[in-house]
């Protein structure tokens, strides 16, 4: 019979019983957590997200490398606005959401039925 | 107003868009009548009914299953000549004082609903689409909050978690010598997570980030782990042990085994702190 962890060696009756053998299952405990500490550094300094993206096929378009996103929209309140854009007319809206349903969390939507009334304003506070 | 409409020739239906309605051939507005209605004080009035699929614009999901999510209707000017930078800007304004923002049935199923906002805004778009000049509109919006009720959520998707952990927590209470028995349990509860966890993924759409439900498991899949690597240790550890060491050995992996259980127990609840909190 191979001689092996656990295995009594040829021409042996019961496995020797010593210290060292308590803690055999530490070896691939500590191999594991070696290949671990090895594979996580190489993986996340792979070459080409150091380089950035993938080098382009020749047999593709060729797509210019891509630039920062840079300005995005961005909201503020009215009451932020200068006085001379507060004293624009103005279209007042009456808002009821009649129901709400179909909420899908992964697809980030949802479907009311809702009504707007309209009308408008000559100038702020008219 | 009215001359501003009549001077750009703009349709009624055109004034105002729905700016996070996503799917332009589902959306459906009808005007309840032909022409706006004159009023007594001068103003016209005119009644939009419309449905749709709008997108959630603020959706943050790291409070998750107890979360509060708000549903939003973003209504804006649409003509290029109502632009606030304009010569003939226009602003679009919720009614003051408005009642009865919802209808009855504004619920969503598995939420309670919190509260209501209208807001007059001003969106202002990064780009001049290519008309020269900044491109800022008017904007009212019309925000419904609800709120996950926690007692639900708790039950839904933390209790059956809480009861595969008591399996896990107490199996160290089972004796040392069942080496056999002991060293299944954390594999099953492994197996259990993973399940688990994937059924409440299945309702989440891809975050860049960890729900409060994602690093409460992070941490139960450390201590299923935890827990095999020791009972691996204390099954060996009876095996290696002879006639004569044997109670010293039972009382090394006991020790093992009651630590093991302060300390995930504690550190569940430290975890659950520090996920809710930070």
């Amino acid at each position: 019979m191979a001689e092996g962890w656990g295995m009594p060696a040829a021409g042996e009756g019961e496995p020797r019983r010593g210290r060292g053998q308590g803690r055999r299952w530490l070896r691939p405990l500590l191999a594991l957590l070696l290949t671990l500490c090895l594979a996580i550094p190489l993986l996340l300094l792979r070459p080409h997200a150091l380089r950035g993206p993938r080098p382009l096929n020749a047999t593709t378009l060729g797509h210019s490398e891509p630039r920062p996103v840079g300005e995005r929209d961005r909201y503020s309140t009215l009451a932020s606005a200068p006085a001379a854009v507060r004293a624009a007319p103005r279209i007042t809206l009456g808002m009821h959401m009649k129901n709400a349903y179909n909420l899908s969390v992964p697809e980030q939507t949802f479907r009311p039925t809702a009504g707007i009334g309209s009308a408008g304003r000559r100038r702020c506070g008219s | 107003m009215r001359k501003l409409i009549d001077a750009n020739k703009i349709d009624t239906d055109k004034i105002v868009e729905v700016v996070n309605n996503i799917i332009g051939y589902d959306f459906s507005v009808e005007p309840d009548s032909e022409a706006p209605i004159l009023r007594p004080d001068g103003r016209r009035y005119q009644l939009f009914r419309f449905s749709g699929s709008f997108y959630i614009d603020e959706f943050d999901l790291a409070d998750y299953p107890f979360h509060a999510l708000s549903l939003p209707l973003l209504f804006e000017t649409q003509p290029l000549s109502f632009s606030l930078d304009g010569p003939t800007p226009a602003l679009l304004v919720p009614e003051p004082g408005q009642k009865g923002l919802l209808g009855a049935y504004a619920t969503i199923k598995g939420y309670r609903e919190v509260g209501v906002s209208v807001d007059p805004m001003i969106h202002h778009y990064a780009t001049d689409f290519g008309h020269g000049g900044r491109q800022d509109y008017a904007l009212s919006e019309l925000r419904v909050y609800y709120r996950t009720p926690f007692l639900t959520a708790f039950l839904q998707w933390v209790m059956p978690l809480l009861i595969v952990m008591a399996v896990v927590f107490l199996a160290p209470s089972l004796e040392g010598s069942l080496g056999d028995l002991r060293i299944a349990i954390p594999s099953t509860a492994l197996l259990t997570l993973v399940v688990m966890q994937q059924t409440y993924q299945a309702e989440l759409p891809p975050l860049p980030y960890l729900t409060f439900l994602d690093k409460i498991y992070l941490y139960c899949y450390l201590v299923s782990i935890a827990l095999f690597i020791l009972f691996v240790w204390g099954s060996n550890a009876y095996t290696a042990a002879d006639a004569a060491s044997l109670e010293r050995v039972k009382r090394r992996v006991a020790r093992a085994d009651l630590g093991f259980q302060v300390i995930a127990v504690a550190g569940l609840v430290v975890v659950a702190l520090l996920a809710w909190h930070v």
